[in-house]
């Protein structure tokens, strides 16, 4: 916790410096430069009363307009205090690509931790998919670019996830599972053609197999009640009346 | 013929659009979650420097059952030893109606299940939280204490109340001034309003209502949130 809270404030937006040099912020106006500096009391204390995503916005919006390390260091202390791996390693390596100038003490934090959020991202390897084509996958909802490289990897952060890979004249591809942090699970992906034909024992075997299907998934549905629930996390609980 | 491969087109086609949407409905029929989980998260001060109070006494329960602050709780609660450090703990509030708040207090204590006779005037931290259960979601609020409220002026209050025989209370709402602090039933409480409770997104915001005011969590397609009850070292 002392190291999530470990933010910057005495670097308080000192402008974009020679280290910024590579980004988009040019000199600031007072008005810019006074709005920066609000943004940047209310990222800090927005994390002194642990509203981490408040943190979050203020800093962003801090950052978008001086340019200042120091509230980029702290949008990364918020990511990783939120547990969002991912963000908190790209919001480190966006710091000391940005700002090769960085104050040293600061550098040696930001790498530390840029190592430690890095080995917690989780990973999910698709494997057996063939290079020659391009299904359009998609991952909690957000559609994952598929470039030909493979395997093709998806990072994400510790939780529950879904993921659904399409490719035509095929059934979806569906995955759902739960990744913990670091974790690296490969996962085959096999698309199977949509059956087609016209013959009787296919209608058969569909019907049967459809009302299979239907009275499993309610006896599975039943037994899987209980475990359906969700699990308190902290060994500390009220249940409420 | 043609008309046997109308009805193979026909199941073909439920087979593709219906019977999947049926499998799921059986299953969720059976298995959706029902409950509902705030995973509250307090930090708890260091124990002060000369102070008799050694643990923290946290309780947890609805004012929608009663549990109203300024009325006696029973005994059902947790008790942390307090340390030369701050401390997070973490409680899970489990429910199965959405619509309920939840109150904390976190007595300050010399005997650890607050029954030491001393304990009955001891220093209390309240925390209210609005609405924070979504049935099928899991919520998170975080909240932190910074000092233990027993003072020697007003200022050691930290805004949380007026220091009075050594204690922080108040009489009104202009006594707390916090943020988000409201005066009940003579302590200040940290109020915590529907909108800050986290959950159901991923992503920068501000807060975690959509524009139309409906938290994100009641809606079909909210996401889950990673949780770690310690915030990392």
């Amino acid at each position: 916790m002392r190291a999530a809270l470990a933010i910057v404030t005495l670097l308080l937006l000192a402008p974009a410096v020679a280290g910024a040099q590579e980004s988009r912020c040019g000199e600031l106006s007072a008005t810019q430069m006074e709005e920066a500096r609000a943004l940047f009391i209310a990222g800090s204390a927005a994390v002194e009363a642990g509203r981490w995503a408040d943190a979050i916005d203020s800093y962003e919006r801090a950052y978008a307009l001086s340019c200042a390390p120091s509230a980029l260091y702290n949008l990364a202390m918020a990511f990783r205090a939120l547990g969002r791996h991912r963000d908190a390693r790209d919001a480190f390596d966006r710091l000391m690509t940005l700002h090769p100038d960085l104050n040293p003490d600061l550098r040696t934090n930001a790498q530390q931790f840029r190592r430690e959020e890095a080995s917690r991202v989780a990973v999910l390897e698709l494997i057996d998919i063939d290079p020659d084509v391009r299904p359009e996958i998609s991952f909690d909802g957000r559609a994952i670019p598929d470039e030909g490289q493979r395997p093709v990897l998806v990072e994400t952060d510790a939780g529950s996830h879904s993921l659904v890979a399409r490719l035509e004249a095929h059934q979806p591809f569906v995955w759902e599972g739960t990744l913990a942090d670091g974790q690296r699970e490969t996962v085959q992906v096999i698309f199977r053609p949509i059956p087609t034909g016209d013959d009787t024992v296919a209608i058969v075997l569909l019907a049967v197999g459809a009302a299979a299907l239907i009275g499993g998934g309610i006896a599975l549905g039943v037994v899987l009640q209980d475990e359906a629930q969700l699990r308190p996390l902290s060994p500390l609980t009220v249940e409420l009346d | 013929m043609r008309e046997r491969s109308a009805i193979l087109g026909r199941m073909t086609s439920f087979a593709r659009s219906r019977l999947p949407l049926a499998l799921v409905s059986a299953l969720l029929a059976g298995g959706c979650a029902q409950n509902a989980i705030l995973e509250l998260q307090i930090e708890l001060p260091p124990a002060p420097a000369g102070s008799s109070a050694r643990f923290a006494y946290v309780q947890v329960a609805s004012p929608n059952s009663g549990f109203d602050f300024g009325v006696d709780w029973g005994d059902e609660g947790f008790t942390v030893p307090l340390t030369d450090s701050s401390q997070w703990t973490c409680v899970s509030v489990v429910g199965a109606s959405p619509e309920v708040d939840v109150n904390a207090r976190v007595r300050f204590c010399q005997e650890e299940r607050c029954l030491d006779v001393a304990d009955g005037n001891a220093p209390e931290s309240r925390i209210f939280v609005q609405d924070p259960l979504y049935i099928g979601r899991r919520t998170f609020v975080r909240r932190r204490i910074l000092r233990v409220p027993e003072c020697v002026e007003d200022a050691d209050c930290g805004g949380f109340g007026r220091c009075t025989s050594g204690r922080c209370g108040c009489s009104g709402d202009a006594d707390c001034t916090a943020e988000d602090a409201v005066c009940l039933a003579g302590g200040c409480v940290d109020r915590v309003g529907r909108c800050d409770v986290e959950g159901c997104i991923t992503g920068a915001t501000d807060n975690f209502c959509a524009d139309d005011g409906s938290h994100f969590c009641e809606r079909l397609d909210a996401e889950p949130l990673s949780y770690e009850c310690e915030l990392s070292e």
